[in-house]
């Protein structure tokens, strides 16, 4: 038996293709760890993954097989884990730089397979995105339409006005 | 795939990984969905991290706002969040912040070919510096810490111990950004006559006259009279920032603007330091003349005057106490080995 860092696993994207990749680049995702954990021979039997069709799928095996050599996150730091500041590695950023259906599909992606670094990247990127804008310019950026009336727009406005820089 | 389409635990990561408040609120006013997502059980959360992102160390911040008389202040205080608190934590995070731009040209003062902007991390250990000294000055620069109190063994223990909380390390910080303050108190609220003397010849290079300093009189000289009279009439300097400081005219003479020299300048200024980081700046945005220092120094009651800081040397204390030395920790800050930054080469 091949020893374990060898080893492949066969993956399944939602449009039925398979992609194999190394166990140790696909145990990224706790989704994919647990289940063959589960399953005990892994490489056999292939393993869907469902909501997620193959060009993300790829795209985040990318992800998986850049950082694949990086300390598997513990259970328990959740808090810690996110990290204060907005700064992003150069590597994810440019990983990043992908239209905004494809960051979307990798957040929705990455929080499905459970790959929290992933997620947290992602999520980093969308509120780089933010940062600094005024809610008409982040409407303008996203896409989303102002479903408010002028007047909830005028509460909106009195409720923060706290923050408010002096 | 658009942005308003994701599921509610994907919008709450996401504000929860926005850098400041604004963004947050920001992002919370574009419309119902990310309203609805905002006004959620995650709020305050939402708030605090954007607030730790931007004025953080929140932790630090808590610490400061809930001292009050009732318990030593190194006690670490342990209070959940609420909106009310953080808007006091805004305000204090705002007052930090402002040092972030005032840093710089105090650290860099002479070697200003290297001054430059602080990076993310330096700022937040300014900021928590800036928590930390105005901690210090709330809990022991008050009027239950009188002139005649200052040695007792007991009170110098209790400053000691919130200094205890401490390591090393950071206390360089402290002393750095306390430095810095010592810098903006000495030069811009209460400057010496020295320096008025330095900034009045910037200012009227053509003068023959000088400021003429009174140091044992204690009424005022005869008004300006070398003041040449063009200068009310077509003078450009009316908007000038030190204009109220350094310009002669009937109601402000420059000599009297200093506030000494040498030994009893340094006094003033040990007394000076006294004042928490929000006092010195509004002195700095609002009080541009000696008289107006004064009448805000008067308000703060009698146990201010003659009595002088006790950071510096509580923490010569400190630093004694692990087998440092306070001199040695001051020069390796002044030559940028320890302290908010930290000099590579």
């Amino acid at each position: 038996m091949a020893s374990e860092g060898e080893q492949t696993v066969k993956l399944v994207s939602s449009d039925n293709v398979e992609i194999v990749t190394e166990r140790k680049v696909a145990e990224r995702s706790m989704l994919i760890k647990n289940m063959i954990e589960d399953l005990g021979a892994p490489g056999e039997e292939p393993i869907p993954i469902m909501n997620v069709s193959e060009a993300v799928l790829r795209k985040v095996l990318e992800w998986c097989t850049h950082h694949k050599n990086d300390p598997a996150p513990s259970q328990d730091d959740d808090a810690d884990s996110r990290k204060k500041t907005t700064d992003i590695e150069d590597w994810d950023q440019k990983f990043m730089q992908v239209d905004q259906e494809m960051l979307f599909e990798i957040i929705l992606a990455a929080n499905y397979m459970d790959i929290k670094a992933l997620l947290d990247v992602g999520c980093k990127t969308v509120a780089n995105m933010i940062k600094g804008k005024s809610p008409e310019e982040i409407r303008k950026t996203f896409n989303i339409q102002n479903d408010f009336t002028p007047e909830e727009e005028d509460q909106i406005r009195r409720e923060n006005e706290w923050a408010e820089d002096r | 795939m658009y942005f308003d389409t994701l599921p509610n635990e994907i919008l709450t990561h996401i504000f929860l990984s926005l850098p400041n408040i604004a963004s947050a609120i920001a992002l919370s006013s574009t419309c119902h969905r990310f309203n609805s997502a905002y006004k959620s059980s995650k709020k305050l959360v939402i708030l605090q991290e954007a607030a730790d992102a931007e004025f953080g160390p929140i932790d630090d911040i808590v610490q400061l706002l809930t001292q009050n008389a009732s318990q030593p202040a190194h006690i670490r205080r342990d209070v959940p969040m609420s909106e009310a608190l953080l808007h006091q934590v805004v305000k204090v995070g705002r007052i930090a912040q402002r040092y972030e731009e005032i840093y710089p040209f105090k650290k860099w003062k002479t070697d200003f070919a290297n001054r430059r902007l602080l990076s993310n991390d330096e700022r937040l250990r300014l900021r928590r510096a800036i928590y930390r000294l105005w901690l210090f000055d709330k809990a022991f620069h008050n009027a239950a810490h009188v002139r005649t109190c200052r040695g007792i063994p007991e009170v110098v223990r209790e400053r000691a111990a919130l200094l205890h909380n401490f390591p090393t390390s950071e206390l360089a910080e402290m002393l750095d950004t306390h430095i810095a303050l010592r810098d903006l108190v000495s030069n811009k609220i209460c400057p010496s006559n020295g320096r008025i003397r330095q900034k009045y010849q910037k200012r009227f290079p053509d003068s023959k006259q000088q400021p003429l300093f009174n140091i044992h009189l204690n009424y005022p000289p005869a008004p300006s009279s070398f003041v040449p009279d063009g200068w009310f009439h077509n003078s450009s300097f009316g908007s000038a920032k030190y204009q109220s400081r350094l310009a002669p005219s009937r109601w402000n003479e420059p000599s009297l603007e200093g506030w000494g020299d040498d030994i009893s300048h340094y006094y003033v200024i040990e007394d000076m330091m006294k004042l928490d980081p929000e006092q010195i700046l509004y002195l700095k945005d609002h009080c541009p003349t000696k008289a107006q220092v004064e009448v805000h120094v008067r308000g703060l009651g009698d146990w201010f005057v003659n009595n002088g800081e006790t950071f510096s040397e509580t923490l010569g204390f400190v630093v004694k106490q692990r087998g440092g030395d306070a001199e040695e920790l001051k020069a390796a800050v002044e030559d940028g080995e320890y302290g908010v930054v930290v000099m590579d080469d």
